[in-house]
């Protein structure tokens, strides 16, 4: 793993829960369309299988439910939810990552000064 | 369908089983039902299947391995892999191998003597013992000394009076 990859999966370490909150917010979904959502279309994880002890603590947390829904297409499928405490520990986490990523681009002279 | 697209999963799961094998039981079991539905769930969306397809959506769920590192650091277990083998600790455990122990402790799997701080030779049987006698008996003929001299003073010094009472000249007292 380069340095590079390193820091990738330890920035993702500590965000990727909150971004599955934030995806959950905008629309219930099944397991399947969020891993994809999270690796190929947002490359926030690398492997789809890393997401699921994630989505389970969550759900033992009570941040995320689960309801099975009819599939237009083979069985029932799962699909996730955000819960109103998911939701109150999202925006938490708003607040907190506004301030966190400002001081950092402020440090790294990304940011307006 | 297809058969081979059913052994590769059979085979992916067997391997994912193996690597959460140090899981407790209701996390090993969730995890491996979430990853089988979402097998069945990405195999339902194929239509004709093909074993390329399979073995895509087996490649995109990651290797066993790694899948079950994330779900033991979710749960906070020690990654106690072995460098440069690709071992995990779990695969380890489920092939009942030793399990490497902490530095200093040294390699009781292997039987090798144990070196470190902590590592010491066991003392031959009785090896401690007689410094310890030695010195209670010493104590003890001091303690014996001491009693016979104190013994022999007391005794002196209260029989000392009567028998200088007794050797003491009486005066003889006539009677004119």
């Amino acid at each position: 793993m380069t340095t590079g990859e390193a820091t990738g999966t330890a920035l993702r370490r500590g965000t990727l829960e909150y971004c599955v909150l934030a995806l959950l917010a905008g629309q219930e979904m099944y397991g399947l369309e969020l891993a994809r959502r999270l690796t190929a279309d947002l490359g926030l994880a690398t492997s789809e299988g890393t997401l699921y002890p994630i989505l389970s603590r969550l759900r033992r947390l009570g941040r995320i439910a689960t309801t099975w829904r009819e599939s237009p297409k083979g069985p029932p499928r799962r699909y996730y939810t955000i819960t109103p405490d998911g939701t109150a520990v999202l925006d938490d986490f708003r607040r907190e990552w506004t301030t966190f990523r400002d001081r950092v681009d402020q440090v790294m002279g990304m940011g307006q000064r | 369908m297809t058969d081979l697209g059913d052994r590769m999963v059979t085979d992916y799961l067997a391997r994912l089983e193996r690597e959460v094998a140090d899981l407790p039981a209701p996390r090993r079991q969730e995890l491996l039902a979430d990853i089988t539905e979402h097998i069945r769930d990405a195999r339902a969306e194929l239509d004709p299947e093909t074993p390329e397809d399979v073995s895509a959506i087996l490649t995109n769920l990651g290797d066993p391995a790694v899948v079950g590192e994330a779900a033991g650091a979710e749960l906070g277990l020690p990654q106690s892999g072995l460098p440069g083998l690709g071992l995990s600790g779990s695969g380890l455990s489920g092939l009942g191998l030793p399990q490497p122990g902490p530095p200093g402790l040294g390699l009781p799997g292997l039987g090798l003597p144990e070196a470190g701080p902590q590592a010491r030779a066991p003392e031959p049987p009785g090896r401690g013992l007689w410094p310890k006698l030695l010195i209670g008996a010493g104590v003890a003929m001091a303690a014996f000394v001491l009693l016979a001299c104190a013994g022999a003073f007391f005794f002196q010094s209260s029989s000392g009076p009567a028998e200088q009472q007794m050797v003491t000249p009486v005066p003889a007292t006539t009677t004119p």
